[in-house]
């Protein structure tokens, strides 16, 4: 894991399933024990997202706010942003381009990559 | 040389016919009012046009509208005038544009507001007086917007029986077009709404929410309560004495305006919902503006009345402290002591709005 003095990166690799769920989760346990922690998934390498992988965003998501914390995604492709959207879990996370903006997103306000899902087109 | 404002807030016309309502469906929220009354991001386009003006420093200000306007907040040198209808409301900006000119103003912005504008008042007064002509409007490239540029001497002697509002081709050559430089959101649906706030979070408008920012992209106005398990992901707003229940998901790009009531459990995602509205626990809310029971579905292209108040309640506050104001028809001459008192601040209204026009 890599990241700055207070925003932890996580890459997740091509599959995230019921098989290496629970590896990924002992991996951030410390993460997700700080005070205030702030999470980044970074996605981008992301291919296979099972119900176990939507439960570890969710579980991660549960802790963080426990400590006035948050957990951000960055890259997500198009067919995992499908699956959550599909399981209207995308509604609970910001999405960024990538995994700087996600980072940078903690100290400020900036603009999301994907855009807003509205029903007409600019 | 001195210069006032006349506000007109317009209602939105009713369909005429079936096939109107149809093709017009999610324009049916709001139909109460103006839009220039619904609040985005804490202030409505009324009380940010009349902001704009007074910064300007143009000092005095006629608003003149529907009993809405009386929720305006008190300011100084803002005249409230209460008319029913739109005619009414036209007739009484006529006298209140004698008034002006009575009162020795030069130059008049009227805007018929129902239009979000952001515009200069130094620069397009600037572009009004470049062009020579008495009566200037402006336009953008959808057309001509409800905002014009009056000198009073010539409303008064040139134009005394015109009818408001002004139409082209009354006195030729007349109105005059000056161009529109600034972000225009012609409000007239639902879906502008939307755009609005949408363009409001992602910088696209200087309109800015009213409120603290907490958290990067999460704004949260005086008197919001927020759920310690609810859940907002940025950007968010959050207005004036707004509570969010438990469990409840305020996401991406919505925007919950003042006095309203967020149930349990309920997912609110890019949506409106306008003051006084109260959602019920275990919705789920996308793509929509509600105002109070009014819903407009966006991806649906359907509005219609929900009359279920554990679905959506009206939950606005009967006790209604009602400001000064006078009405138009009943008090077409208001008695003196009824009126705002302007002659202490024309002087320094004229002053400060020299340095305005004419700094540098």
């Amino acid at each position: 894991m890599k990241g700055s003095k207070s925003v932890v990166v996580k890459q997740l690799p091509e599959t995230v399933t019921m098989n290496n769920v629970p590896q990924l989760h002992r991996e951030i346990a410390s993460t997700l024990d700080r005070d205030r922690p702030c999470l980044v998934f970074d996605c981008s390498q992301v291919r296979q997202l099972d119900s176990a992988g939507i439960e570890l965003l969710l579980t991660s998501l549960e802790e963080v706010m426990k400590r006035n914390g948050d957990v951000k995604l960055a890259a997500v492709s198009p067919q995992v942003c499908a699956i959550l959207k599909l399981t209207r879990v995308d509604r609970l996370f910001e999405m960024y381009e990538n995994p700087r903006d996600a980072a940078e997103s903690f100290d400020r306000f900036r603009i999301q990559a994907p855009s807003p899902t509205t029903a007409f087109a600019n | 040389m001195r210069v006032s404002a006349i506000l007109v807030v317009n209602d939105r016309p009713k369909p005429t016919s079936a096939a109107d309502e149809s093709g017009a469906a999610s324009e049916g929220v709001l139909s109460k009012g103006s839009m220039a009354g619904a609040e985005i991001m804490g202030q409505s386009v009324l009380e940010r046009t009349a902001t704009r003006l007074l910064k300007a420093g143009v000092k005095s200000v006629s608003v003149i509208g529907g009993a809405s306007i009386l929720s305006l907040p008190q300011f100084r040198d803002v005249e409230l005038t209460v008319a029913d209808n739109s005619f009414a409301r036209w007739l009484a900006a006529q006298q209140t544009l004698r008034e002006h000119a009575t009162r020795g103003m030069d130059t008049v912005v009227m805007i018929g507001l129902g239009a979000y504008l952001e515009w200069n008042v130094a620069d397009t007064l600037k572009a009004h007086f470049s062009t020579g002509a008495p009566l200037t409007q402006l336009e953008d490239s959808e057309g001509s917007l409800d905002f014009w540029m009056v000198e009073s001497k010539w409303f008064r002697t040139a134009a005394t029986g015109c009818k408001l509002p002004f139409r082209y081709g009354e006195f030729p050559g007349l109105p005059m077009s000056c161009p529109m430089k600034g972000y225009v959101n012609r409000l007239a649906s639902a879906h502008d709404l939307r755009r609005l706030a949408l363009d409001a979070f992602q910088g696209r408008c200087e309109l800015v929410p009213v409120g603290q920012q907490v958290r990067p992209g999460i704004w949260l106005d005086d008197g919001a309560r927020v759920h310690k398990l609810s859940r907002l992901v940025a950007p968010v707003y959050v207005g004036r004495g707004t509570t969010v229940g438990s469990s409840a998901v305020i996401t991406r790009f919505s925007n919950l305006e003042r006095n309203c009531r967020i149930g349990e459990g309920t997912v609110v995602d890019e949506t409106t919902v306008l003051p006084h509205t109260a959602l019920g626990n275990g919705l789920d809310v996308s793509h929509a503006v509600v105002d109070r029971g009014q819903f407009a579905d966006l991806e649906r292209n359907v509005a219609f009345q929900i009359n279920d108040p554990r679905l959506v309640s009206d939950i606005t506050p009967r006790s209604w402290r009602v400001p000064r104001h006078r009405t138009f028809p009943a008090n077409l001459n208001p008695a003196r002591n009824e009126r705002f008192e302007y002659s202490q601040y024309w002087s320094r209204a004229a002053g400060r709005l020299s340095e305005v026009l004419f700094k540098g």
